[in-house]
C-alpha cells in the first residue's frame, strides 16, 4: 500500500520533455482490449507507467456508502473490505483472477451482469484525481453522491482507456449487499429469450441479471428475501422447464460470465475474433445460426468468429448501437466503426485539451488519436 | 459582432427561415426571458428566437457562430442558478417549440423526446405502459428534459435511482458550428471516453440539445412513506445512517428542520409534527412483500433511535399528503418572508449536525433567518435564506451568506452544488472548490467544443483572474468583506 503519485508526475514530466509516449498499465489484465498501442511494449521508445504498486484504500465510510481508493487497488481488496461491512461493489466489474484494478476497470468501463439494473462502474464513480498530460495533478468530482460543479471529467474517464490522463485516486458509491439472491434457468430460443428478458425487465421485480446462451435463459433476482422468493414462484409458472440453481452453481455461473471465464469465452483461442455488441436490448436475433451469448437482457451481445466488420457495424447501427472487435483479430486496424468527421474532431480536441503533447496510450482507442 | 451592422440585420437573417413571429425583438415580449427561476439575476438579450425544427437550430447557430453572437439556450427556464439568464450581447435560443414525445418503446423501456418535453409529461405518457422516468426535480411539472440534461438535474429519488446522467441513453445536439452530433446510443454504453457523461450537467456551454433518449423504469408495485419527528437534528441524522446500515436504500429520504416543518405544515396541513426539531420522510418502494418488510424495519428503527412520533401512510392519498408538505416546502417557506434564496450544497451526511450548527451561527451573524430542507439520503442540503429584496443591500447580504454556506460545504468535504448547477450564481465559489489548474482544464474542455466561447458565456466556469481575486477577498476578516461584482458579462444581481 503506497502512494506513487509524485513518482508518476515526475515520470510524466520527463516523458513530456523527451517527447516519449507513455503506456499506462495496472496489473495488465486488459492488455488484450483496445487497439495495439503505438510503440507496443516491444518498442523501447515507449515508457510504461505501472500503477500496479499504487494501491490502498484511502477512505471508506460504510454509512456514507462511499469509498476512495488509489487507482491500482485490486477489486479483490475492495471486495474483502466491503464484505466485512456487508456491502458490495454493485457495478461488479470483471475480477480477472483477483488482479483487476479499480483504475483499469474504470478506464475500460467494465461492468458486470447486473449493469442494466444496478448501474455501471461509470455510474458509481463520484470523483477522480488524475494527472493530465502536463503533469498537473487535478481533482474532479468529489466524495459525495451529488456534485454538478464543473464538467464531469471523472465519468469522462470511463472508456477512455487511459488516453486522457493517469488516474491516481477514485471515489465511488458502494451499496448494501442484497439480503437474498436466486437464479432461475429455463429453456428458450434466442428470439424468445430476447422477448422474455425485456418483458420481465419491464416488471417491477428485483431482477439483477438476464442472460441467454446455448438455448438456456438465466434470470437472477436479488433484494429483500420476500421479494426474491415471491418473484421466483411467479416467474417459474411463466417459463419453460424452469429450475432454480443452487446458490453455489448460481454464483459460479454469474462470476464466470462476468469474468469472461464462461465456457463460451474460454473455449475460444484468444487470438480469434470476439465481437461485442452494445445495442437496443429489444433488437431482434441476428445471424442466429452463429455462436452468441446475450447478456444485459439483450443489450450486450457477444459473437465469436470471423465476420465482416462493416456488415456487423451496419446491423449494430440499425439497432441503435455499435459493435467492437473486443478481443483477437487484427488489432492494428480500427476495432470500431469510424465516427463521423464532427465526432472525430471533438474527440481529438478533448484529447488535446487533457493531453496536449499526445503521450498517453496513443492509438489505443483509434488509429487517429 | 463581425460584419453585421446591428442586431436587426441578424433578426432579418433569422426571418428568412423562421416564422417572423418567433423572432422576438420587442422589449415587452422579451421581458419573460430576462431571468430564469433565480429571478434576482436579470438581463435583457438582444434577441429571442424560437426555432421549430432541428435544421432551423442548426442555421441559427451557424449564423451566430459566423457573426460571433453569444447564444443562451433555454428550456422551461426553471434553473435555480441563473444558468439561463440571457447575455446582453447575445440571443436566447428557446427550445420551447420542441415539446413532442417522439416515441415510447415499451419493450426496450426507453423514450425518445424532444428537449422541451416536460419532465412530468414523460412519466405521465409512460404510465400507460406501467413505466416512468425516475429523476423528479421539484420543478418537474414545468422543467424540460433538455434542461434536465444540461443541469444534470436530481430530485428526491436520487439515492436509489440516480441523477439525470444515470438515466439518459443518448442525446442529439447541435454544435456551435451548426453541426448535428449524436452522443451515446440505445445500448447501455459506447466505445471511447464517455462524452454522454461530459454533456450531462454542462449547462448549455458545449452544445444545444435537440433530442434526448431516456431510460424508463417499471412503476413500483407499491410505495409507502414513514413520517417521523425527532427532538434533535442529530437523532434524525443518525437514523438516516442507521437505515443505510440495515442495508435498506429508500426510494426517497428527506429531512426538514423545525422552521421548514412549521412553514410546510401551515401551508399544506400534512399532519407534520410542528413541535419536532427535525422531520424525516422515508419512502420505501418495490414489490408488495419488500415494502412490507422494509416499512416494518424502518418503523422499528425510528422508534429505537428515539423518534418522538412515527406515522406510516395507509393509503395513496395519505402518501401524497405526506409528500405535499415536502414538495411545497419552498413556496411554504416563501410565505414567511417577502423573498427567499435557495442554496444547493452537498455534504457527507456525517457532517450534517456540524453544518447545520454553523448555518444557524451564520444566520445570527447575518441576521437572516434560514429554513433547511435536506435530501438526507444523498447529502444534498437546501438551506432557504429568508430576506426582503426591498430593503437596500439585503439581497447582497443574502448572497454573501449563501456563499459562506457553500464554502462551508466544501470545507467539510462536500461541494457547492448538488443539482442546481453553477450558472452565474455560484461562479465565484467555483474558485473555492477548484484550483487554477483545474479551472484552466475546464476552459480547455470547453474550447474543445466551442473555441470562441459563444455558448452560454460567463456561466459555469469562472475566468482565472476572478478566481484569484475572490480567493484574496476571502482571506480578509469577515467584516471587511465586500460584495464582489458579478463575474460575468451575462447578468447582474438586482
Amino acid at each position: 500500500m503506497s502512494d506513487l503519485t509524485k513518482e508518476f508526475i515526475e515520470q510524466i514530466k520527463t516523458c513530456v520533455d523527451k517527447k516519449q509516449a507513455i503506456i499506462i498499465e495496472g496489473n495488465g489484465t486488459k492488455r488484450s482490449l483496445g487497439r495495439d498501442v503505438v510503440g507496443d511494449k516491444a518498442d523501447s521508445n515507449s515508457h510504461v507507467v505501472s500503477c500496479g504498486g499504487h494501491t490502498g484504500i484511502v477512505n471508506y465510510e460504510p454509512v456514507e456508502l462511499v469509498m476512495t481508493v488509489r487507482a491500482g487497488t485490486t477489486l479483490k481488496e475492495i471486495d474483502d473490505v466491503l464484505g466485512e461491512n456487508n456491502q458490495v461493489l454493485a457495478c461488479d466489474p470483471a475480477r480477472f483472477d483477483g488482479k483487476a484494478t479499480f483504475g483499469g476497470s474504470l478506464a475500460a468501463n467494465i461492468s458486470g451482469p447486473g449493469r442494466p439494473w444496478s448501474g455501471s462502474i461509470r455510474d458509481h464513480v463520484l470523483g477522480v484525481n488524475l494527472i493530465n498530460g502536463q503533469g498537473e495533478h487535478l481533482r474532479f468530482g468529489g466524495k459525495v453522491m451529488k456534485n454538478v460543479a464543473g464538467y464531469d471529467v471523472s465519468r469522462l474517464q470511463a472508456g477512455a482507456m487511459g488516453t486522457l490522463g493517469l488516474m491516481t485516486e477514485i471515489s465511488f458509491k458502494v451499496l448494501p449487499k442484497p439480503a437474498a439472491t436466486a437464479t432461475l434457468c429455463a429453456q428458450a430460443t434466442q428470439a424468445d429469450a430476447i422477448r422474455i428478458m425485456n418483458e420481465f425487465s419491464g416488471q417491477p421485480k428485483p431482477i439483477t441479471g438476464a442472460c441467454w446462451l446455448d438455448g438456456s435463459l438465466y434470470l437472477r433476482l436479488s433484494g429483500a428475501k420476500s421479494a426474491v422468493e415471491g418473484t421466483v414462484s411467479q416467474w417459474q409458472s411463466q417459463l419453460s422447464n424452469p429450475k432454480e440453481l443452487s446458490e453455489q452453481d448460481a454464483q459460479t455461473f454469474w462470476n464466470h460470465l462476468r469474468d469472461l471465464h464462461a465456457e463460451f469465452f474460454s473455449s475460444q483461442d484468444p487470438s480469434d475474433p470476439l465481437w461485442r455488441f452494445s445495442i437496443n436490448s429489444a433488437a431482434p436475433a441476428y445471424l442466429d445460426d452463429q455462436s452468441w451469448l446475450l447478456d444485459w437482457a439483450g443489450s450486450e451481445r457477444w459473437l465469436k468468429g470471423n465476420f465482416d466488420q462493416q456488415e456487423l457495424s451496419a446491423w449494430a447501427a440499425e439497432q441503435g448501437g455499435e459493435v467492437v472487435l473486443y478481443r483477437g483479430g487484427d488489432r492494428s486496424k480500427e476495432i470500431i466503426a469510424e465516427p463521423n468527421a464532427v465526432m472525430k474532431a471533438i474527440r481529438k480536441n478533448i484529447k488535446q485539451s487533457l493531453d496536449p503533447h499526445n503521450i498517453f496510450n496513443v492509438g489505443r482507442l483509434y488509429s487517429w488519436m | 459582432m463581425k460584419q453585421l451592422s446591428d442586431i436587426a440585420s441578424l433578426a432579418n437573417e433569422f426571418r428568412q427561415f423562421i416564422d417572423p413571429e418567433y423572432v422576438i425583438m420587442d422589449a415587452e415580449t422579451q421581458r419573460v426571458y430576462e431571468c430564469d427561476g433565480l429571478a434576482a439575476y436579470t438581463e435583457m438579450p438582444k434577441l429571442v428566437v424560437l426555432p421549430e425544427t432541428v435544421e432551423q437550430v442548426q442555421r441559427v447557430l451557424k449564423l451566430c457562430h459566423k457573426f460571433s453572437v453569444p447564444v443562451v439556450a433555454r428550456g422551461a427556464g426553471t434553473s435555480l442558478s441563473a444558468g439561463a439568464t440571457p447575455h446582453k450581447e447575445g440571443i436566447v435560443l428557446s427550445l420551447a417549440k420542441f415539446n413532442h414525445i417522439i416515441e415510447i418503446n415499451k419493450l426496450a423501456r426507453t423514450a425518445r423526446l424532444q428537449p422541451g418535453v416536460r419532465n412530468l409529461a414523460i412519466s405521465e405518457a409512460a404510465s400507460e405502459d406501467g413505466l416512468y422516468y425516475a429523476p423528479d426535480p421539484s420543478s418537474q411539472i414545468a422543467c424540460s428534459i433538455g434542461g434536465n440534461v444540461a443541469e444534470n438535474a436530481g430530485g428526491v429519488h436520487c439515492l436509489k435511482y440516480g441523477l439525470t446522467v444515470h438515466n439518459i441513453l443518448r442525446i442529439e445536439m447541435v454544435t456551435i458550428e451548426g453541426e448535428l452530433l449524436s452522443i451515446g446510443s440505445e445500448g447501455l454504453d459506447s466505445y471511447g471516453a464517455d462524452l454522454l457523461a461530459l454533456l450531462n450537467g454542462s449547462e448549455g456551454m458545449l452544445g444545444v440539445i435537440t433530442e434526448v433518449t431516456v431510460k424508463l423504469l417499471p412503476l413500483p408495485e407499491k410505495a409507502q412513506v414513514i413520517l417521523a419527528g425527532f427532538d434533535s437534528v442529530q437523532a434524525a441524522g443518525d437514523s438516516v445512517g442507521a437505515i443505510i446500515s440495515e442495508g435498506i436504500i429508500p426510494g426517497g429520504l428527506e429531512m426538514m428542520d423545525t422552521h421548514a416543518i412549521k412553514a410546510s405544515e401551515a401551508f399544506a396541513n400534512a399532519g407534520y409534527p410542528v413541535d419536532a426539531e427535525a422531520l424525516l420522510l422515508c419512502e420505501v418502494d418495490g414489490t408488495l412483500e419488500e415494502v412490507q418488510e422494509h416499512i416494518d424495519q424502518v418503523a422499528a428503527l425510528f422508534k429505537q433511535q428515539g423518534a418522538s412520533s412515527v406515522r406510516i401512510s395507509q393509503s395513496e392519498e395519505e402518501r401524497a399528503l405526506f409528500w405535499k408538505g415536502r414538495k411545497s416546502a419552498f413556496p411554504a417557506v416563501g410565505r414567511l418572508s417577502p423573498d427567499y434564496y435557495c442554496m444547493d450544497g452537498t455534504i457527507p451526511r456525517g457532517q450534517l449536525s456540524y453544518v447545520l450548527t454553523e448555518i444557524n451561527r451564520l444566520s445570527e451573524v447575518y441576521d437572516l433567518r434560514v429554513a433547511n430542507v435536506f435530501h438526507a439520503g444523498d447529502g444534498n442540503l437546501h438551506p432557504l435564506i429568508l430576506f426582503d429584496s426591498s430593503v437596500p443591500g439585503e439581497f447582497e447580504k443574502t448572497e454573501e451568506f449563501g456563499g459562506k454556506i457553500l464554502e462551508l460545504c466544501v470545507e467539510v468535504g462536500g461541494c457547492i452544488t448538488g443539482e442546481h448547477g453553477v450558472g452565474l450564481e455560484k461562479i465565484r465559489q467555483m474558485a473555492v472548490q477548484f484550483n487554477d489548474s483545474e479551472i484552466a482544464q475546464f476552459h480547455a474542455i470547453k474550447a474543445a467544443f466551442d473555441a470562441n466561447n459563444m455558448l452560454n458565456p460567463g456561466k459555469g466556469i469562472p475566468v482565472l483572474k476572478r478566481c484569484q481575486e475572490y480567493r484574496a477577498l476571502r482571506k480578509k476578516p469577515a467584516n471587511e468583506e465586500l460584495i464582489s461584482e458579478g463575474d460575468s458579462q451575462g447578468g447582474s444581481a438586482a
